[in-house]
C-alpha cells in the first residue's frame, strides 16, 4: 500500500494516520501540540479563578478612564446608566488608592509623544465652558437661528437648484433631483442670500488655485465616509490642483457627543487645516437618543428628536462654512430596512433643512447608489458591503465622482 | 462579543467561577458532568449572540445535523451506508458554507461572466448577512463525522457535540480544534491538577497587546490608508506598508488565538499551537507550517490526502497541492483575490518541490554537496550541515549543477517576499487596487508623512520572530514560574497600556470574516 505522506503537504506530513504511533489515553486526551513544551506551574483551580477575578479588578482600578469612556459609549438606556455609576465608583476608588497613577503617566507620554486625541470624553469635559457653545450653535436671538426660521417654512425636500446639472435639472420632480448620478448634488434655495457670510468671509470660489496653492479639500465622518473619501482619494492623487485629506471617526456621529464631540472635533481640524472644501457624511451611527441636548437627552422616537437633530447639522453645517468655506453634506444613502432605514429618512430631512440655512450643498447619494432604493449591486456592480450599510470602494467611487464634479463645478476647476 | 472588551472581561469574570463551581473534579462530591457542560454551551450561545441571536440556531442545528450524521455513520450496517451518511452530512456542511458565504461571490462571478460575454443581464443577488464564524465552526463539524467514518472517534452524544462545534474561545476564528482533541478533554473533565495560571494570563496579555497595539497601530498609520489611495504612496512608503501588512494581519490573527488558547486554559482545556515563528520560514513548506497551522493540518488530513496526497505521482501530487491551496484561498474569502492568493502559494509550493526533488536526484547521483555542508561546518552549526536536505531552504536551491545552495539569509528573504507578495492580493479589495500597490514599488518619493513607529514595530515584530525556540521557551517557562502577583500586576499593567494606546473603540478582527 502506498504511504500518502507527502512533507510538501502543507503541514507537516508525518503525523499521517497510516504512519502514526499508537498513542496512549492520556496522549489522547491531549492535543497533539501543547501550545508549550514543558509541564507549566499549575494552580489549584479556585485559586486560579481567584487570581483570575483580582487581576481584573486591580486592572479595572487601574484604568478608571477608560471604564468611564466605555460605559459612556453604551446606548442610552438603565444598562449604561448602571454602568457609568460602576464605572464611576471604581474610577473614585482606584484614584483614592493611587492606582490611576500609571494610566495618567502613560496618557502624558502619548498626549506628548504621539499626539492627543481629539474629542474623547474626557476632553470634552475638559472643554466644557469653552466658547464653542457661541461659535456653532444657533442662538434663541441669534443670527443663525434666525436664518433658519426663515427657512423652517421651506419643505423638506422641495425643488432645488442642481449645483452641477443643467438648469433645466432644477425643474425635476422634488425629493431626488433626477435619477441620475449627474444631478445628485442640490444647493438650498436662497443659499447665496445666507445673512452675514458672504459680507464679511472671504470668497474662497474666487482664489487662485494653483499647483503651488492647491484647492485644499477635508471629507470627514463617520466609518461611511470611509470608502468614500478613499475613491476621492484615487480621484485627486494626480491632480495637483487638488490636496485632499480625510478625517473618518467609526461608530461616532451626532447623537453621541459624549463619544466624540463633532462640532468640537471639526473645529480642530479646521484650525489645523485650513480646508477650502468640507465635504461631511454622518449619521451611520445616530439611530439612537441624542445625549447632551438642552433637556439632557432627548429619545429616539419622542417629539423633538428631529428638532434636536436638525439643530446639531445645523450647528456642524455652521462651523464647517466658517470662513467662506464650501460644504458638501452627503445625505446618508438607503440602507438595509430596519431602524436605521427608518431613522435615515428623518435625519436626511433635518439635515435638508439646516443646508437651507447653512448654504451647505447636498447631494442625494440614494440617486447615485440606489436610484431604485436599496441594492446590494447596481448594474452588475456590487456598491454595498455585506453589512448593508456601508459602501464598497466600487460605491464609494461613484460618490466620489459626483463629489468631484460638485467641487470641480464650483471652483471652475477642469473636470 | 470581542475578547478586548469590558464586556468580555465581565462575561468572563461571570463564567469562570461558575463553570469551575460546576466542573467535575477528583476529590469533591460528583456533580453531574452535564451540567458543566450544559453552562459551557449556554455560555457559548450567549457569546455567540452577542453578535446576532438570529445565528445561534444555524449553530444548533449544524449541531443537530451533524451529531445525526455522526450516529448514522456509527451505526451503518455496511461500508456503503457509511459513505451514504457522511456524504450527506459533507453536503450538507459544505451546502451550508456555500449558501451563507459563497453564494453571492458565485452569482457576482456569473453575471459578470455574462456580461463578458456580452449578455447585459443582471442576476438576482441573494443578499445574505454571513454568519460570524461559519468556515470555522463548518470545519470543525467536517472533522467530526470524518473522524467517526474513519473510526479515529467514536460518536459522543449531542451535547459533547454542542460544546465542542460552540465552545466560545473557539467559536469564531480558531484554533481549529480536532474532535478528537476536544472530545477527550470533555469526556475527562479539567485537568485535575490545576490551571497553569501564569502561562494562561502570558497568552492573554500577550494576544492582547499583539491585537490591540501592533495590529491597529499598523493598519490605522499606514496599511489602510495605503490599500485605500495606493497612489499616493512611493516606493519605499508601499513597501514598508505591504511589510506592515504582513505584521499587522500575524499581530491580528496571532493575537487573537493566543487569547483563545489563553482563555481556553483558564477553562480548563489545552488547545492546539496555531502559529508558531511564520516569519521565520525559510521556504513555503516551512511557513505552512508555522502560519495558521491548525487549519494547515485540517487541510492535509481532509483534503489533501484524500485527493490523493503524493501517491499518485508527481502530477496528481502538484495537481492536488495546487488545488488544496486553491480552496485554502477560496476557505479565506468569497472573491477571486483570495484565489490568486492561494494560487500563488500552491504555485510556490509545487516549484519548491520540483527544484527539491532535481536538488536530490542531483545529490543521488554524484557526490554529495561539500560547499552546502563546508559552509554550515564553517558556521559551527554541525547538526545543520548533517541535515542540509532537510533544511526548508534546500527547496530553493536551483536544479542546475553547481550551484550553491541559498544562503539561509537569502532563503528567508525569498520566502518573505513571496509571502509578501501574496499578501497583497490578500488584502487588497480588487486586482486593481492589488496591482496598484505593486506598481508604487516603483515610485518615487511621497509628501505622505510615515509615521516612525511603523517601521519600529514591522522590524521589531521580525527580529522576535528571529529568536529560536529554545530560548523562547526557556524565557517562556521562567516567566510563568514567577510568583503570582507578578503575573497579575503584569497583566493589569498590559490592560493601562492597551486603554492608553489602543484606538477609540476596536476594530473587527480580521480572521472573523473568514
Amino acid at each position: 500500500m502506498a504511504v500518502r505522506t507527502d512533507p510538501d503537504a502543507p503541514a507537516a506530513a508525518e503525523r499521517h494516520s497510516s504512519q502514526r504511533p499508537a498513542r496512549t489515553a492520556e496522549q489522547r486526551n491531549r492535543p497533539e501540540q501543547v501550545h508549550q513544551p514543558g509541564s507549566p506551574r499549575r494552580t489549584p483551580p479556585n485559586v486560579a479563578v481567584a487570581v483570575v477575578l483580582v487581576t481584573l479588578v486591580l486592572g479595572a482600578l487601574m484604568n478608571g478612564p477608560g471604564l468611564e469612556s466605555a460605559a459612556t459609549g453604551l446606548s442610552v438606556g438603565r444598562t449604561r446608566d448602571a454602568a457609568m455609576s460602576v464605572a464611576a465608583g471604581v474610577a473614585r476608588s482606584g484614584a483614592a488608592l493611587g492606582l490611576d497613577r500609571p494610566h495618567q503617566w502613560l496618557t502624558a507620554v502619548r498626549d506628548g509623544d504621539l499626539g492627543a486625541r481629539v474629542g474623547t470624553a474626557a476632553e470634552l469635559a475638559a472643554a466644557q465652558g469653552s466658547d464653542l457653545e457661541q461659535r456653532g450653535r444657533p442662538q434663541p436671538d441669534g443670527q443663525t437661528s434666525a436664518a433658519i426660521d426663515a427657512r423652517s417654512d421651506a419643505p423638506d425636500d422641495g425643488a432645488r437648484d442642481v449645483a452641477s446639472g443643467e438648469q433645466d435639472d432644477a425643474t425635476q420632480e422634488p425629493g431626488r433631483a433626477t435619477q441620475e448620478p449627474d444631478n445628485a448634488a442640490r444647493e438650498p434655495d436662497n443659499a447665496a442670500q445666507e445673512p452675514g457670510n458672504a459680507a464679511q468671509e472671504p470668497d474662497r470660489t474666487t482664489r487662485s488655485i494653483t499647483a503651488d496653492a492647491p484647492l485644499e479639500v477635508l471629507l470627514a465622518g463617520d466609518s461611511l465616509m470611509g470608502t468614500v473619501a478613499d475613491g476621492y482619494g484615487r480621484r485627486s492623487t494626480d491632480d495637483e490642483l487638488v490636496d485632499w485629506d480625510k478625517d473618518v471617526r467609526v461608530s461616532t456621529g451626532l447623537a453621541r457627543p459624549d463619544v466624540l464631540n463633532w462640532p468640537l472635533h471639526l473645529q480642530q481640524l479646521l484650525d489645523a487645516r485650513d480646508p477650502d472644501v468640507v465635504v461631511l457624511l454622518l449619521g451611520g451611527n445616530d439611530d439612537q437618543s441624542l445625549v447632551g441636548g438642552a433637556d439632557g437627552v432627548v429619545h429616539y422616537g419622542q417629539p423633538g428628536w428631529e428638532e434636536e437633530y436638525q439643530e446639531r447639522a445645523t450647528q456642524l453645517q455652521t462651523i464647517a462654512a466658517s470662513q467662506g468655506r464650501t460644504v458638501v453634506w452627503l445625505e446618508l444613502p438607503a440602507v438595509r430596512p430596519g431602524k436605521l432605514e427608518r431613522a435615515r429618512q428623518r435625519m436626511n430631512a433635518a439635515a435638508r433643512r439646516a443646508a437651507a440655512g447653512t448654504g451647505a450643498l447636498l447631494i442625494d447619494t440614494d440617486a447615485i447608489i440606489a436610484p431604485e432604493g436599496y441594492t446590494v449591486r447596481l448594474r452588475g456592480t456590487q456598491v454595498r458591503a455585506d453589512d448593508g450599510v456601508h459602501l464598497t470602494h466600487a460605491g464609494g467611487d461613484l460618490v466620489a465622482e459626483v463629489i468631484d464634479r460638485v467641487v470641480s463645478d464650483r471652483f471652475g476647476l477642469p473636470g | 462579543m470581542l475578547f478586548p472588551t469590558v464586556r468580555f472581561a465581565v462575561f468572563l469574570a461571570i463564567v469562570l467561577p461558575i463553570a469551575w463551581s460546576l466542573a467535575p473534579r477528583p476529590g469533591r462530591p460528583a456533580a453531574p458532568a452535564w451540567r458543566w457542560k450544559l453552562f459551557l454551551v449556554l455560555a457559548s450561545y450567549v457569546f455567540y449572540g452577542a453578535w446576532d441571536w438570529r445565528f445561534v440556531p444555524l449553530l444548533m442545528v449544524s449541531t443537530v445535523g451533524n451529531e445525526i450524521a455522526a450516529m448514522g455513520i456509527h451505526l451503518a450496517r455496511d461500508r456503503q451506508h457509511r459513505d451514504r451518511w457522511l456524504t450527506g452530512a459533507l453536503v450538507g456542511n459544505l451546502g451550508l458554507l456555500a449558501w451563507w458565504k459563497y453564494a453571492g461571490f458565485l452569482t457576482g462571478s456569473a453575471d459578470g461572466l455574462l456580461r463578458l460575454l456580452g449578455f447585459d443581464v443582471s442576476l438576482p443577488y441573494p443578499e445574505i448577512v454571513l454568519p460570524v464564524g461559519i468556515s470555522f465552526f463548518t470545519f470543525q463539524a467536517i472533522s467530526y463525522v470524518i473522524d467517526v467514518h474513519r473510526r479515529t472517534i467514536r460518536p459522543t452524544n449531542l451535547l459533547d457535540v454542542a460544546v465542542y462545534l460552540a465552545f466560545f474561545p473557539q467559536l469564531v476564528a480558531g484554533p481549529i480544534v480536532r474532535a478528537s482533541e476536544f472530545l477527550p478533554q470533555l469526556r475527562v473533565g479539567p485537568d485535575p491538577r490545576g490551571i497553569p495560571v501564569g502561562r494562561a494570563l502570558r497568552l492573554i496579555g500577550v494576544g492582547l497587546v499583539l491585537k490591540v497595539v501592533v495590529a491597529n497601530h499598523l493598519a490605522a498609520e499606514l496599511v489602510d490608508p495605503l490599500f485605500a489611495t495606493p497612489g499616493q504612496y512611493g516606493g519605499g512608503q508601499t513597501l514598508v506598508g505591504i511589510y506592515a501588512y504582513a505584521v499587522q494581519i500575524y499581530a491580528d490573527f496571532a493575537g487573537y488565538t493566543s487569547i483563545a488558547i489563553g482563555v481556553a486554559l483558564l477553562l480548563g482545556f489545552e488547545f492546539p499551537q496555531n502559529f508558531n515563528r511564520p516569519y521565520a520560514a525559510r521556504s513555503l513548506q516551512d511557513f505552512w507550517r508555522r502560519w495558521h497551522m491548525t487549519l494547515s493540518r485540517w487541510l492535509r488530513d481532509y483534503l489533501y490526502i484524500p485527493l490523493g496526497g503524493n501517491a499518485h505521482g508527481q502530477r496528481r501530487t502538484e495537481r492536488n497541492l495546487l488545488l488544496t491551496m486553491l480552496l485554502g484561498g477560496l476557505w479565506h474569502g468569497a472573491a477571486w483575490t483570495f484565489v490568486v492568493w492561494g494560487g500563488l502559494h500552491g504555485v510556490g509550493l509545487v516549484v519548491e518541490r520540483r527544484r527539491k526533488a532535481s536538488i536530490e536526484a542531483a545529490q543521488a547521483a554524484g557526490p554529495p554537496d561539500a560547499t552546502s555542508t563546508t559552509e554550515a561546518t564553517r558556521r559551527g552549526d554541525t547538526r545543520r550541515a548533517g541535515k542540509q536536505r532537510d533544511d526548508g531552504a534546500a527547496h530553493l536551491v536551483p536544479p542546475a549543477g553547481g550551484v550553491r545552495p541559498l544562503h539561509p539569509v537569502t532563503a528567508w528573504a525569498v520566502t518573505f517576499h513571496v509571502v509578501c507578495l501574496a499578501w497583497v492580493f490578500f488584502r487588497a479589495p480588487s486586482f486593481d487596487v492589488a496591482l496598484t500597490v505593486l506598481a508604487g514599488l516603483g515610485g518615487g518619493s511621497s509628501t505622505v508623512p510615515l509615521s516612525p513607529t511603523v517601521p519600529l514595530l514591522v522590524a521589531t515584530v521580525l527580529l522576535v520572530q528571529q529568536i529560536p525556540d529554545g530560548p523562547r521557551a526557556r524565557l517562556a517557562a521562567r516567566w510563568d514560574a514567577l510568583p503570582i502577583p507578578v503575573h497579575v500586576v503584569t497583566f493589569a499593567a498590559i490592560l493601562v497600556v492597551l486603554d492608553v494606546f489602543g484606538p477609540d473603540g476596536v476594530a473587527p478582527f480580521i480572521y472573523f470574516q473568514f
